[in-house]
């Protein structure tokens, strides 16, 4: 490694400044460490996110509103009948996670779900089908428990306190009261009710009282895809970061693009390599955490090869990149005879978990909730039910009539991981620092794809018997599923002929090298993933701030 | 990219064929031809010679069956028209380019000019989102604390 610039030495250098890698800085920095945050997108102040209707995370038609550049960064997408393309970031087939300070954090709709117990022990509860790679997780509900309780206050959720029957135990109540019942949730709490459906308020990372020196949540309606114009949304970025940045012990830069983790013979890592511009530069350290998520994170261990590590860091097993996982997410739209729109965000407020798990013959199964408020344009390009024309006098009517009157009810599926969906480098293609780019290619297990059928059809069931009178939506398909909720690329695991990292997140063979991000998710929950990523971040900077 | 005259006049007509006025406005009304022109100079520049196109045939399509252009045209003639471009069938113009597609085309852009946000150059009065009942709400942006002394 010559012929770069002095990046400097630091305890630990830290790839990616998103939800999970904000956090592991932030622990190991108040925990005495030097720290260098490296992040590859810039700082978004709420006007530069913006609020474009067609360009954000949420609806990218034309760009997006968090990075990576539309141009420059591709990656190479193989679907299953073999074509090959190339996508850009703002595309679905990307399956892009917000590349910015705050990653994904910084324009969600903050759903704050544990995981279920059930879900460390998919393998032991359903056994393994054909052709997937369902496993435990090393460690069980009761093991991440106090770091979901640290996440939860530490960075603010708002929830219902209450015992609920089909989410594990909690020795703590939530730092705030859940977000306002609104007109949505009176109908569906009544059909629920009368359907014997278990009902919670969604959990939220979301301010439902002024906390943390921040306000309260102006309940308005352009949430999701978007930054909190009161800045009332919690993740690392404005919560986590400023702790760490308060220590004088952590140093972050931005539009810093990491090249490769630097090892030495017996597999160490030594430092990172990174660009500034055109430049490149040198920072070593005692040790590496990679928390650039589940796809990034997978093509940065294979970039970082080594005569000793020929196949990529971690990779000896050819098992980096594989499982890739996101969340499937099947629903329904009811549309009633009334008004159910009061105008009230963020919009999802009650939920169910009565489906996660018990499903007759089925696998696992996923949360169902009500949607955030939907965009008119979302409404237009989303909600169109097939056998209502799409233009002229009666497509302006079904506009004006049903936006108030409709309600979507969705939730994310535990998805059923098969090791032929996976990230690998792909042999042509590089991006503008000339760093080969991820190739994404498989599909999910047809486990999955019954699973989400089966919760669809529950959805749907909700909103018949709450009274909606016309009820749509799409039957779910096998493909590549990732997303923002992408996981499962370097899972842990107490055997490295079958995991990448260990119980702490650690790579195998690579004893100060870690992973802090989704790509460590076994499976990925029947939930919104953020608060477990969190959580294991919380548990891996304790980890490894004692072991320097 | 700059339509001519014509282009307009048949663009503004067929738009207005996508979403009509009634006690709200028809899709031209709403700024949905600027919408429509600032994206083919930008996002959709690739498909700037498939819509100039598009617009040039229908006026061909209407000639070749009633004699004058789209736009002259009466409403059901139009639409009776339309209907014949979007399942491609008992046309009479020499159609170079999918119409099943051009006209899918244009029922997306118009929609998201006429649905989207009025920082896109449409909408600029909300109308749609009054007309459907959708009200933002967003509050005046606060200062984000925590980017105070960052990079």
């Amino acid at each position: 490694v010559s012929g770069l610039e002095d990046g400097g030495e630091f305890d630990v250098v830290v790839i990616g400044a998103g939800c999970g890698g904000i956090i592991a800085a932030a622990v190991l920095a108040e925990a005495g460490k030097t720290v260098l945050l490296l992040e590859r997108g810039k700082a978004l102040a709420y006007p530069q996110v913006g609020r474009d209707h067609l360009r954000n995370h949420r609806l990218a038609t034309y760009g997006h509103n968090t990075g990576p550049e539309l141009d420059g960064n591709p990656r190479v997408i193989e679907s299953p009948d073999g074509t090959v393309r190339i996508a850009r970031p703002h595309e679905g087939a990307y399956h892009n996670n917000a590349m910015t300070v705050g990653g994904g954090g910084r324009v969600f709709g903050g759903q704050a779900w544990r995981f279920h117990p059930r879900d460390f022990r998919m393998a032991s509860e359903y056994g393994v089908p054909d052709g997937s790679s369902l496993a435990d997780w090393p460690i069980s509900y009761e093991e991440l428990a106090p770091y979901y309780e640290r996440a939860e206050w530490e960075i603010g959720v708002a929830g219902d306190s209450n015992v609920n029957p089909h989410q594990g135990a909690r020795r703590r109540g939530y730092p705030m009261p859940p977000v306002a019942p609104t007109r949505q949730h009176a109908v569906l709490w009544r059909g629920a009710h009368k359907h014997g459906i278990h009902t919670a308020a969604a959990p939220m990372l979301i301010n439902t009282v002024p906390f943390d020196g921040r306000a309260a949540c102006a309940q308005c309606g352009m949430c999701v895809g978007f930054a909190c114009a009161s800045d009332s949304k919690n993740s690392s970025h404005n919560t986590m970061l400023p702790r760490a940045i308060a220590t004088g012990r952590c140093r972050l830069l931005t539009q810093v693009m990491v090249e490769r983790i630097e090892t030495d013979s017996k597999g160490r890592a030594i430092g990172v390599s990174y660009f500034v511009g055109d430049a490149r530069a040198l920072a070593r350290a005692r040790a590496v955490v990679v928390s650039a998520g589940a796809i990034e994170s997978a093509r940065l261990l294979l970039n970082s090869a080594s005569p000793e590590h020929p196949r990529g860091l971690g990779n000896d097993h050819d098992l980096v990149g594989r499982n890739l996982q996101g969340h499937y997410y099947p629903g329904t739209f009811g549309l009633f005879d009334n008004p159910v729109y009061d105008g009230i965000g963020p919009g999802v407020s009650i939920s169910t978990c009565q489906f996660n798990h018990g499903n007759p013959g089925i696998i696992g199964g996923g949360m169902l909730a009500n949607e955030f408020i939907k965009l008119p344009i979302h409404f237009c390009k989303w909600a169109w039910p097939t056998d209502v024309p799409r233009w002229g006098p009666q497509a302006k009517r079904w506009m004006r009539d049903a936006y108030t009157r409709t309600i979507q009810v969705m939730g994310p599926v535990q998805e059923i991981p098969s090791p032929e969906s996976r990230v690998t480098l792909d042999g042509a293609v590089r991006d503008r620092w000339g760093i080969p780019v991820a190739r994404l290619s498989g599909a999910t297990h047809p486990q999955t794809v019954r699973t989400a059928e089966f919760m669809r059809q529950c959805s749907e069931q909700w909103l018949r018997a709450s009274g909606a009178k016309k009820l749509w939506g799409r039957r779910p398909t096998v493909g590549l599923s990732a997303g923002q909720h992408q996981a499962g690329t370097c899972r842990m695991g107490a055997d490295p002929r079958t995991s990448v990292t260990d119980r702490w997140g650690r790579v195998h063979g690579h004893e100060n090298l870690f992973c802090a991000d989704a790509s460590l998710h076994v499976t990925n929950g029947g939930f919104n993933p953020v608060l477990t990523v969190m959580a294991l971040s919380f548990r891996a900077g304790e980890h490894i701030a004692a072991q320097l | 990219m700059r339509l001519t005259a014509q282009q307009k006049r048949t663009l503004a007509c067929l738009v207005d064929c996508i979403i009509p006025a009634d006690d709200y406005p028809a899709a031209s009304e709403n700024g949905v031809i600027d919408y429509i022109e600032r994206l083919l100079d930008t996002d959709l520049k690739h498909h700037n010679d498939q819509v100039q196109c598009g617009l040039a045939l229908l006026d061909d399509e209407a000639m070749a069956i009633h004699g004058k252009p789209f736009a002259d045209l009466d409403e059901p003639t139009k639409i009776a028209l339309l209907r014949a471009v979007e399942s491609g069938q008992d046309l009479h113009a020499g159609w170079t380019i999918p119409p099943g597609q051009f006209f899918e085309l244009m029922i997306t852009v118009t929609h998201e000019g006429y649905y989207t946000d009025p920082g896109n150059g449409s909408n600029r009065q909300g109308a749609s989102w009054k007309m459907i009942g959708y009200d933002p709400r967003v509050p005046e942006p606060v200062k984000e604390k925590w980017l105070e002394g960052l990079p």
